[in-house]
């Protein structure tokens, strides 16, 4: 009878450690704060015109199922023949069934370029000649890091 | 005493005279003839003809010559070079891209235009301009 009684209580606290366990879990601060997770392949919209827009977050472009999807801008610097230093900005997206890219040589287009990071949120428009019209860059808590 | 006056006075005539024969006369300004200056009117009027030349020359004849050098090179033809550089192999984009740039900054949006409007493969052509692999697929 007191052996029973022992494994009632036994049974009672596990009840209640689990219990406590649970809410602690969901009281943690660890998962306070805004999130947004936005689509994970980068989006590609095409426009009748010929003109593009594509934008994504490098985290989710990084962990999609396909093996092919990517968003982010490139900048180059180089020697012309004639003498002068050039720089140009590339920007590239792609998901598993479509891609664009614009490229711009204007120092505002560089600049932005310049202020990605690697958790960065990117959307640009290229014109039917495949040049910048937009670079829009976002530096922003709510967007995931980037994982492995 | 008068013999030796008298040979004084010659003498000294004499010794004027063979003097006045060695030492030519002085030049006079009156006596002198005018200058030649053929020679530097000519050279002057060659300088003239030269300066009016250039001066009087109708603008159709001096134009080109100072116009022709300040006329910008013909702008390159971006999308006939994307083209040649499109039906090459994509392995060897990156290579031709790169070479091609330095002379004709605009190559690149005529490559992505093409690439944009799916005329060439837009993953290849990513992977030449930011040099990196190609899709994994």
């Amino acid at each position: 009878m007191r052996q029973t009684g022992a494994i009632s209580v036994i049974g009672v606290m596990k009840k209640l450690s689990l219990a406590l366990l649970l809410v602690s879990q969901f009281m943690s601060p660890a998962f306070a704060g805004y999130k947004v997770d936005g689509p994970m392949a980068p989006n590609v919209y095409r426009r009748a015109d010929g003109s593009l827009a594509i934008s994504g977050l490098f985290a989710n472009a990084r962990i999609t199922a396909d093996t092919r999807s990517y968003v982010g801008c490139s900048v180059w610097a180089f020697l012309q023949s004639n003498g002068t230093v050039s720089q140009l900005v590339l920007c590239s997206g792609q998901n598993a069934t479509d891609g664009g890219s614009c490229s711009s040589t204007n120092p505002a287009f560089i600049a932005t370029a310049n202020s990605l990071n690697g958790d960065s949120y990117i959307a640009f428009e290229a014109n039917s000649s495949g040049v910048c019209t937009s670079l829009s860059v976002q530096n922003q808590s709510q967007f995931r890091p980037k994982t492995l | 005493m008068k013999l030796a006056i008298t040979g004084l006075v010659l003498g000294a005539i004499i010794g004027f005279g063979a003097a006045r024969a060695i030492v030519p006369p002085a030049p006079t300004c009156t006596a002198a003839e005018p200058p030649d200056l053929s020679a530097i009117t000519a050279a002057l009027a060659r300088i003239d003809a030269r300066i009016g030349g250039l001066e009087r020359a109708p603008a159709a004849a001096t134009a080109p010559a100072i116009a022709a050098p300040l006329v910008a090179p013909a702008p390159h033809d971006s999308e006939a070079t994307a083209r040649q550089i499109a039906s090459r192999p994509p392995s060897e984009w990156q290579t031709l891209i790169r070479e091609s740039v330095k002379d004709d900054p605009d190559l690149l949006a005529a490559m992505i235009a093409m690439a944009n409007r799916k005329e060439i493969d837009h993953s290849a052509l990513a992977a030449a301009l930011h040099g990196i692999p190609a899709d994994q697929e």
